[in-house]
């Protein structure tokens, strides 16, 4: 097998959606963190 | 025997029960058992939901189903994320105060009956039933994985494994109640955190890069590197679905409740989303270079591959910690789930129904004696080793999914929603996953909880409809809930 590799999409859908909930996760602590100050 | 590993097990066994003991002699009422009076602080809440949720599957079954199929495994990893994330964001902070309001509800039967003021008692019954059901399923599902282990690690008869596994998990669930098992489950979080950090990184590092793991991978067959390789848009749904599980589960939906401030949510959300995220990441990297690791003499058994691989590249001490972390992870599930039961036995059961003047210290021993019972019924139900612990956990996990989920949701969000449309949603959910779990074949191939959920959701709204409008109180009790 030469240069075996993970398609495009399977790296999308193993790199975005779960890290794009911490992201948001972190969006929202900082949005209510200025709404509090 | 590995005697290091025996050794590092005992100390970490010791630890846990010295907890236990030391909120033993802080618990005063059943609000301190079963929610610590409300006063976890945003760290231990989020590793806590974390831990108590993730169970064995995250460092046995995860890492197994991405050792045996490779990359088309990770729908589940999404789904779940985004389930969780959802559950976070909108119910956490919601279901904190609205339970506060109504009536200090402790328990989700207590908080059902409280926001519908429901004089029947029907709605805290029923819910108590099906969470009597499904968690005494689910918490023997646990009990055969911690026996599954400890027989693999030490060799032990599985009769014996079961038997030790149970008595130590009822010892501090037994004692300490709520504050015990949510600080045991931040130790237990952390460390299941760290293996899955750890593991991976080793196992790909022996290997030499990840390059070379796709490669040894891809040699093997090619369909290990594809997340669509034998899957139809029915199975992806399928397996993404088990985030709609989120919203009904009590064990998890407590740890909302018990959060010392409602202003705390966003930064226990933020914890629990990266503790979450690295973990399953951690996860599907285990068991995907597990394949390349594996690649010339193949497992057994796909759910050993993290037990395996911990066995074989670390050092006996080093390793018993990170097994340890297995057990952590089954414990924290377990504990969690018997201390749900006994809350629905003591406050929905013996205080509702059998003795109102029940007072507090009896009430706490209720709940102890009820833990003890429901560990043994688990425990007896887990002594078949033939039983199918995923299917098992599958099935919980729907069953409260598709009866609580949209129930939880539509009480926190609709002001119209009824005590009827409540109750009917909650047994047409519970019955659709029942029934829907005997049937096969094409459409019915897909996960139990979607149909039950929609049917759920659907049911408690058109019967809200119908319903006579909710009264002036419980209207103004909706509306003082802030945004």
């Amino acid at each position: 097998m030469e240069n075996a590799t993970l398609s495009a999409a399977t790296w999308f859908w193993l790199m975005v959606p779960m890290p794009l909930v911490v992201v948001l996760s972190l969006i929202n602590l900082l949005i209510k963190k200025g709404r509090s100050e | 025997m590995n005697a290091p590993t025996l050794t590092t097990f005992i100390i970490y066994l010791i630890v846990l029960i010295s907890i236990g003991l030391f909120f033993y002699l802080r618990t005063r009422n059943l609000s301190d058992y079963i929610l610590g009076g409300r006063g976890l602080n945003p760290w231990v809440a989020a590793l806590s939901a974390g831990a108590s949720d993730m169970s064995g599957w995250l460092l046995l079954g995860l890492p197994g189903a991405m050792y045996a199929g490779g990359m088309n495994n990770i729908w589940i990893a999404i789904g779940l994320s985004i389930g969780a994330f959802l559950n976070w964001q909108f119910v956490a902070k919601r279901l904190r105060q609205y339970t506060e309001v109504a009536n200090d509800s402790i328990t989700l039967p207590d908080y059902l009956e409280n926001r519908f003021n429901d004089t029947s008692r029907l709605l805290r019954v029923i819910s108590a039933v099906v969470i009597l059901v499904f968690f005494t399923i689910y918490v023997s599902s646990g009990l055969v994985g911690g026996a599954i282990l400890f027989e693999s690690t030490f060799g032990l008869d599985y009769q014996i494994a079961l038997w030790v596994g149970s008595l130590i998990i009822v010892s501090y669930t037994f004692l300490g109640g709520f504050m015990a098992v949510s600080w045991t489950d931040f130790i237990q979080g952390t460390l299941m955190f760290l293996a899955l950090l750890i593991v991976p990184i080793i196992v790909i590092q022996n290997l030499g890069s990840w390059g070379d793991v796709v490669a040894r991978a891809g040699e093997i067959d090619p369909e290990y590197l594809d997340a669509f390789s034998g899957m139809t848009l029915l199975s992806i749904i399928s397996l993404m679905a088990w985030g709609f599980g989120y919203f009904g589960q009590p064990h998890i939906l407590a740890r909302f409740m018990a959060i010392r401030y409602a202003k705390d949510t966003p930064k226990a959300q933020m914890v629990g989303m990266t503790w979450m995220v690295l973990g399953l990441f951690g996860a599907i990297f285990t068991g995907f270079a597990g394949i390349a690791y594996f690649a010339n003499s193949p497992l057994d058994n796909s759910e050993t591959v993290f037990i395996s691989l911990v066995q074989l590249l670390f050092n006996p001490w080093i390793g018993g910690v990170l097994l340890a972390a297995i057990l952590s992870a089954i414990m924290s599930t377990v504990d969690s789930q018997l201390l749900v039961c006994s809350s629905a036995i003591a406050e929905d059961f013996y205080k509702q129904i059998l003795r109102k003047e029940a007072k507090r210290q009896e009430l706490v021993w209720i709940g102890r004696i009820s833990v003890i019972v429901l560990a043994l019924i688990a425990t007896s139900l887990a002594a078949n080793p033939e039983s199918k612990v995923l299917d098992l956990v599958a099935y919980a996990w729907g069953g409260f999914g598709a009866s609580f989920g949209p129930i939880v949701l539509l009480s926190l969000f609709w002001r119209r929603m009824t005590r009827n449309g409540a109750l009917s949603g909650m047994i047409v959910g519970a019955v659709t996953v029942i029934v829907w779990k005997h049937l096969s074949g094409g459409f019915f191939d897909l996960y139990e909880i979607l149909p039950g959920f929609i049917l759920c959701a659907a049911v408690s709204i058109i019967v809200s409809l119908i319903d006579k409008e909710p009264s002036a109180d419980i209207q103004a009790q909706f509306d003082s809930i802030k945004n």
